[in-house]
C-alpha cells in the first residue's frame, strides 16, 4: 500500500519528463523553492498522519497554497532587492527536516512496539 | 464490528490515494526542474546550437567544431600554397604577358589585406582611464573608465575617414569584413580576444590621420577628458601584419558583367530563371 504513493510519483515524473518542458532560468528558481515546499507538505502530511492527527482538506490544500506562497514570497524578495529566497529555503528546510525527524520516531516506535508485543505475544 | 474495520479501510484507503495525488503532482514538478536547462547550456544552445549532454557535452561539442574548422583551414592552406607555386611556375615561363597580371593581383592582395604592408603612418596607443575607481568617480562610472569597442570602431572610422590605406589593431589586420565586438573583459577583432591597452597601426599620410584624430570635439579629446592614456606618434616606417585567413565567400558571388545583361530577356537562361523565382516563391 505505502508503494502506491511512490508508484504516482515515479508516473509523474516520467510522464513530465516525457514532455520535454523546459522552464525558463528565471522561473526555475521559484519552482524549485515550490518544490521544496512540496516537500514540506508531504513530509508534514505522513508525520501528522503517524500523529493521527491527518485532516485530509488541511493536507491537499496545504500542498498547493504552501508551494504557491513560497514561490510568491520569493518573488517579492526579488521585487524588492531582499534575499528572501534564502529565508523561505532556510524556513522550509528546517521544517522538513523536523518533520522527517518525527517520522523517523514514530517509525522506529512502531516497529520497536510491534516486536516487543509479538515477542510477549510468544512468551504467553 | 465489521462494519468498522471497513470503515477503518477506506478511510486509510482514502489517505494513502491523497497522498498518491500529491506525489503525482509533485514527480511532475521535479520533472519539469531536471528538465529545465542552466543559462550556459541555454547560452551554448543558442549560440552554438547544441543541446544536450549538460554543460561539459555541449562544451566537447563546439570544441569539435571548432577543431574541425582549424583542419578545414589548414587544407586550404595547403591547397593555396600549392596554388602559389604554380602561379609562381608559370610566371617564371611567361614572364611578359604575366607581369601585369602578377601586379593587379599585388594590389587586389594589399586591398584584401591578404599580405603585410609598410609606410609612413602614425601608432596610436589607448589604454583603460588611469582614474581611480571610489577616490575621482563614483561607482557608478566604472565602466566609463574602460575603452569599449565602440570607442574603437569610433578610432577606426576615424582612421579610415582620413584616407588610411591599412589598419591593425593589436596586430589585427582589419579588413572589409573586420568586426570589432565587446566580448565580456575582452574585444574581439577578426574573432580574436585583445585587451587593454590597444595599439592601433595605419599607413597613411601621417599628418592627416594624427590631425582627424585629434579634430576638437573628435575621438581622442573625448576619450582625453577621462584621462585615458593616449600615445599618437608619427613614423616613416611602420609594418601592418596580413590577416590570417582570406574571407570565404559561401553566398556572394560576383555579378557576371555585359554577356548576361545583354541577353537578358530573350535568352532561355533568363526564362528559365524567371520561372524557378516564380516556383520558388508560390
Amino acid at each position: 500500500m505505502f508503494l502506491i504513493p511512490v508508484l504516482a510519483l515515479v508516473i509523474g515524473f516520467l510522464l513530465v519528463y516525457s514532455l520535454h518542458i523546459d522552464v525558463s532560468a528565471s522561473y526555475a528558481d521559484y519552482l524549485a523553492i515550490a518544490i521544496l515546499a512540496g516537500l514540506d507538505s508531504i513530509t508534514g502530511g505522513i508525520r501528522s498522519k503517524l500523529e493521527e492527527n491527518f485532516e485530509e482538506y488541511i493536507f491537499t490544500t496545504g500542498f498547493f497554497v504552501n508551494m504557491a506562497l513560497a514561490a510568491l514570497l520569493a518573488y517579492t524578495g526579488d521585487r524588492m532587492g531582499i534575499n528572501l529566497y534564502l529565508a523561505v529555503v532556510v524556513a522550509l528546510g528546517v521544517r522538513i527536516f523536523q518533520n522527517l525527524g518525527r517520522i523517523r520516531g514514530h517509525l522506529t516506535a512502531r516497529l520497536l512496539h510491534r516486536r516487543l508485543s509479538a515477542s510477549e505475544a510468544e512468551k504467553i | 464490528m465489521k462494519k468498522d474495520e471497513a470503515h477503518l479501510d477506506r478511510a486509510r484507503m482514502h489517505w494513502i490515494l491523497s497522498l498518491a495525488g500529491i506525489c503525482l503532482v509533485m514527480g511532475a514538478l521535479l520533472a519539469i526542474q531536471v528538465r529545465s536547462r542552466t543559462p550556459e547550456e541555454r547560452l551554448l544552445s543558442t549560440r552554438f546550437g547544441v543541446t544536450g549532454g549538460g554543460p561539459l557535452g555541449a562544451l566537447s561539442q563546439v570544441l569539435a567544431a571548432t577543431q574541425e574548422q582549424v583542419e578545414d583551414q589548414a587544407e586550404e592552406i595547403a591547397a593555396q600554397r600549392e596554388l602559389i607555386t604554380q602561379y609562381e611556375e608559370h610566371m617564371a615561363k611567361e614572364k611578359d604577358i604575366v607581369k601585369p597580371m602578377a601586379e593587379q593581383l599585388a594590389n587586389a592582395k594589399v586591398a584584401l589585406g591578404l599580405t603585410a604592408v609598410k609606410g609612413p603612418g602614425i601608432v596610436l596607443e589607448v589604454d583603460d582611464s588611469i582614474l581611480k575607481l571610489g577616490e575621482d568617480l563614483h561607482q557608478y562610472a566604472q565602466t566609463g573608465l574602460l575603452i569599449h569597442d565602440n570607442d574603437l570602431l569610433r578610432i577606426m572610422n576615424e582612421l579610415w575617414a582620413a584616407g588610411a590605406e591599412a589598419i591593425s589593431l593589436n596586430d589585427q589586420r582589419l579588413v572589409g569584413g573586420t568586426a570589432i565586438r565587446c566580448s565580456g573583459p575582452t574585444t574581439q577583432v577578426n574573432s580574436v580576444p585583445i585587451a587593454a591597452p590597444y595599439k592601433f597601426i595605419a599607413l597613411g599620410d601621417p599628418d592627416t590621420l594624427a590631425g582627424a584624430l585629434n579634430i576638437p570635439g573628435g575621438v581622442l579629446e573625448n576619450l582625453r577628458l577621462v584621462q585615458f592614456p593616449i600615445k599618437l606618434e608619427k613614423s616613416t616606417e611602420l609594418v601592418v601584419p596580413a590577416v590570417p585567413t582570406a574571407k570565404k565567400f559561401k553566398y556572394a558571388r560576383p555579378v557576371e558583367t555585359s554577356a548576361s545583361t545583354e541577353t537578358d530577356s530573350t535568352s532561355p537562361h533568363a526564362v528559365s530563371d524567371t520561372r524557378k523565382r516564380r516556383a520558388a516563391g508560390k
